[in-house]
């Protein structure tokens, strides 16, 4: 039995149906990725899963254990922990705070402070700037602040949406090792990815999402060779990279 | 490119007015500041009686200054305007006019205190002007506390809480039923009273601090993480040791009360009628609280999400009908709010030889209370884990709660503290006026939400500054402008309007005007 289980999940913002019947499964110590163009409805799935959203139908299954309608503190309490998209890092309160905002839902002292210590090891310039407000990082600094903060959390299963956004290309190389690397620490990651190419390159499993359906699921490797996805995602012809700029 | 090097120049020449106009304005108003409290001192003879001329020319001199001053500004306004009218693009100058009107304001201002207390000034004496601090300060304390409810509430929800103003006199009821229920138990003495009631509370705090509460409080977060306790064979004799060790905290607790009164009768009524007092406030604050957390659950909360203008409607409705309520419960009369002997009564305060100033005991007790309560806040919001949720909530709920946090449970919160803060005010407010009713609760409430705007709505030392900013201006305006005490309403609400004018954003108001709102 998968970790994660999402079957045949609807979603409706007003009258628009952004999610129309998603299904995927995320196995325990698996990098999977979701790709797809701007407003396929990425956001929307990570929302629903963590309960920000409400699913109109279908149902999201923690370990064969139904979370689909619980409220998102509760579901971020099971170890369901997601880095939203465009990092929301609390402007305001300093980098330390910050990652014990992560840490929220834990009593656990001791678990917390080496957990601190596993986030400090991975991204040192945290540690330098810890008294500093999250408001005044650089994109990529608030990236891993990001990224952090959700790992103090204890994550079961860490879902990242866009860490990549917005970031200069050897900062997104930076990104995509961590990434990497975290998942060989044993953390299960859904990652959420426009950059299909990076995504794939990471991810042992892909799902790719086209206005709120799933059109294609496999291997990376063999999503990479896929003419579709090629074509649409992954820049190879020029009118390929065309469209995917004008999705932009 | 000739054009665009000539605009560019315009451009910085407009920023560099503006800007030099705003600190026209800063500086005029600080020196017209300097002038008033520098002629006060000179007339009530803080200064010795007669001053040194050396006292005298700088006042004059202060006064000459700020006419020139406003000339100065006056050519400076002008030539700007005609240097601008003759430029191509059209720059709004509201600004400058705003500017300059500010500093004739305060010149004005000045010069009518200078001519008030130089007309006369054998009616105001430095006791006067004392006594007037000291009321002012305690304004300010009441004002400050329930200020903090109107920003904290506003921080979170961006929402003015209408319903404060209720939820203070709410607090006034509860402390009053409490008085009166110690009054009662001693036969119309509180004293009397206050030994019964702390004959009871007191063994009960004992007994309560004789429990393991490390222990206690260690099982409850375990027992909130561990996904499978294991059994723990301490813990049976931990429960049975709890039902002895409140015994022998209580029992302990009233014999060292019984003791005191035995040995040092003075100092066990002392400490009996403040265990008393403190139930009174205690139960005043709770009150309060669960006014406020029964019309946030009620009033506000089924209306997230709803346009901003629906919870406000919502807020004057709940305002209206709490009013009512009362009206109709407790009836229009004014009931007494009656000082046991500890805290009645005035403190001769003597500045130098120049004479005394009768404090009262209820007004050092309102300030003295109201910064403590106000330092305990802060530290609460800036170094606890509730407090950084509160700070985290207030900027980005969605995000709060993927990191765990109950957001309603936050927002609860957030009204519970605004509510005991004001349960206090409540309470200390009757003490100090000794009589109160349903209405009682209206006019302080609007004053403490216009202390808020004053620091900056949102803005926590905002609304402590404000508050006691307000309450000062209260209490010393009427005086120095040698007019009747009855306008101090209106000197505080144009006070607002002033500000709203030239600070739209409140005194400390610049981190909000930043926020996306
Ligand atoms: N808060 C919202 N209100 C209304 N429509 C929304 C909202 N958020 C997203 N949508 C719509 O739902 C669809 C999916 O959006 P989203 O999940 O953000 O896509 P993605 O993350 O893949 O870019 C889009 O058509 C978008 O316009
Ligand atoms: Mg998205």
């Amino acid at each position: 039995m998968a970790l994660l289980e999402v079957e045949n999940l609807h979603t409706y913002y007003g009258k628009i149906h952004a999610l129309k019947g998603i299904s995927l499964s995320v196995e325990e110590g698996e990098i999977v990725t979701l790709i797809g163009g701007n407003g396929a409805g990425k956001t929307t799935t990570l929302n629903t899963i963590c309960g920000i959203v409400r699913a109109a139908e279908g149902r999201v299954l923690l370990r064969d254990e139904d979370i689909t309608l619980l409220p998102p503190h509760v579901i971020m309490s099971r170890g369901v922990v997601q880095s939203p998209e465009g990092r929301k890092i609390f402007q305001r309160l300093t980098v330390m705070e910050n990652l014990e905002m992560g840490a929220y839902s834990r009593n656990d002292v001791h678990g917390i402070a080496s957990d601190l210590e596993f986030v400090f090891e991975t991204f040192p310039r945290l540690k330098e700037r810890q008294k500093q407000l999250g408001g005044t990082l650089s994109g990529g600094e608030q990236q891993m602040l990001a990224i952090g903060r959700a790992l103090m959390g204890h994550p079961r299963i860490l879902l990242l949406d866009e860490p990549s956004m917005g970031l200069a290309p050897l900062l997104v190389r930076d990104i995509f090792r961590i990434v990497k690397y975290l998942n060989e620490q044993g953390t299960t990651i859904l990652l959420v990815e426009q950059n299909a190419l990076m995504a794939l390159a990471v991810a042992h499993r892909g799902y790719v999402l086209q206005t709120g359906k799933i059109i294609l699921s496999d291997e990376a490797t063999t999503l990479r060779e896929n003419e579709m996805v090629r074509a649409a995602y992954l820049g190879e012809h020029e009118g390929a990279a065309s469209l995917r700029s004008e999705n932009r | 490119m000739a054009q665009v090097t000539q605009t560019r120049r315009l451009g910085r020449i407009t920023l560099d007015a503006d800007r030099l106009s705003s600190q026209y304005f800063g500086w005029g108003a600080l020196i017209a500041t300097v002038r008033i409290f520098w002629v006060i001192a000179l007339t009530s003879g803080l200064f010795g009686t007669p001053a040194d001329d050396l006292y005298r020319t700088v006042s004059d001199a202060l006064g000459s200054f700020l006419w020139a001053y406003a000339a100065v500004g006056l050519v400076a306004l002008l030539a700007t305007l005609y240097s601008r009218s003759r430029g191509e693009e059209p720059v709004s100058s509201t600004r400058l006019f705003i500017n300059y009107l500010g500093v004739i304001f305060f010149l004005a201002l000045s010069a009518r205190v200078a001519s008030v207390v130089q007309a006369d000034p054998a009616r105001y004496p430095i006791t006067l002007w004392g006594l007037q601090l000291v009321n002012g300060l305690v304004l300010g304390g009441v004002y400050a506390l329930v200020a903090l409810g109107y920003t904290l509430v506003y921080g979170i929800l961006f929402m003015i809480n209408f319903a404060h103003g209720e939820v203070l006199v709410m607090g006034t009821f509860g402390g009053w039923f409490a008085l009166t229920y110690v009054l009662n138990l001693g036969d119309g003495t509180f004293e009397v009273g206050a030994a019964s009631v702390a004959a009871v509370l007191l063994p009960l705090l004992f007994a309560v601090l004789f429990l393991p509460l490390e222990t206690l409080a260690a099982r409850a977060g375990r027992k909130r993480t561990a996904r499978a306790a294991e059994p723990d064979p301490t813990w049976v004799l931990t429960l049975f040791s709890l039902p002895v060790r409140f015994l022998v905290g209580a029992l302990i607790g009233y014999g060292l009360l019984q003791a005191l009164g035995g040995f040092a009768p003075h100092v066990y009524e002392a400490i009996t009628t403040i265990v008393a007092l403190l139930f009174v406030v205690a139960v005043g604050m709770i009150v309060s609280m669960l006014v406020a957390i029964t019309v946030e659950r009620i009033a506000y909360r089924p209306l997230r999400g709803a346009p901003r203008l629906t919870p406000l409607i919502s807020a004057i409705g709940a305002s209206f009908f709490l009013q009512q309520a009362m009206l109709n419960v407790f009836g229009p009369s004014k009931r007494a709010y009656s000082r046991p002997k500890l805290i009645d009564g005035t403190i001769n305060v003597r500045i130098g030889d120049l004479g005394t100033i009768p404090v009262t005991k209820t007004g050092i007790i309102v300030v003295v209370v109201s910064l403590v309560l106000m330092v305990l806040l802060y530290t609460f919001v800036q170094r606890s884990k509730t407090g950084r949720a509160m700070r985290a909530v207030a900027e980005d709920k969605p995000t709060s709660a993927l990191m765990g946090v109950d957001v309603n449970q936050v927002i609860v919160i957030t009204f519970a503290i605004g509510a005991l803060l004001a349960g206090a005010a409540g309470v200390m407010m009757g003490f100090h006026n000794q009589s109160f009713n349903f209405r009682a609760g209206f006019i302080p409430g609007l004053k403490a939400f216009t202390a808020a705007v004053l620091g900056g709505i949102g803005n926590i030392p905002g609304a402590m500054f404000g508050g006691f900013f307000l309450g000062l201006v209260e209490a010393l305006g009427p005086t120095m402008l040698g007019i009747n005490a009855e306008y101090k309403d209106v000197i505080a609400f144009s006070l607002l309007v002033l500000v709203l004018v030239f600070r739209p954003t409140g005194i400390f108001g610049e981190v909000l005007a930043e926020k996306k709102v």
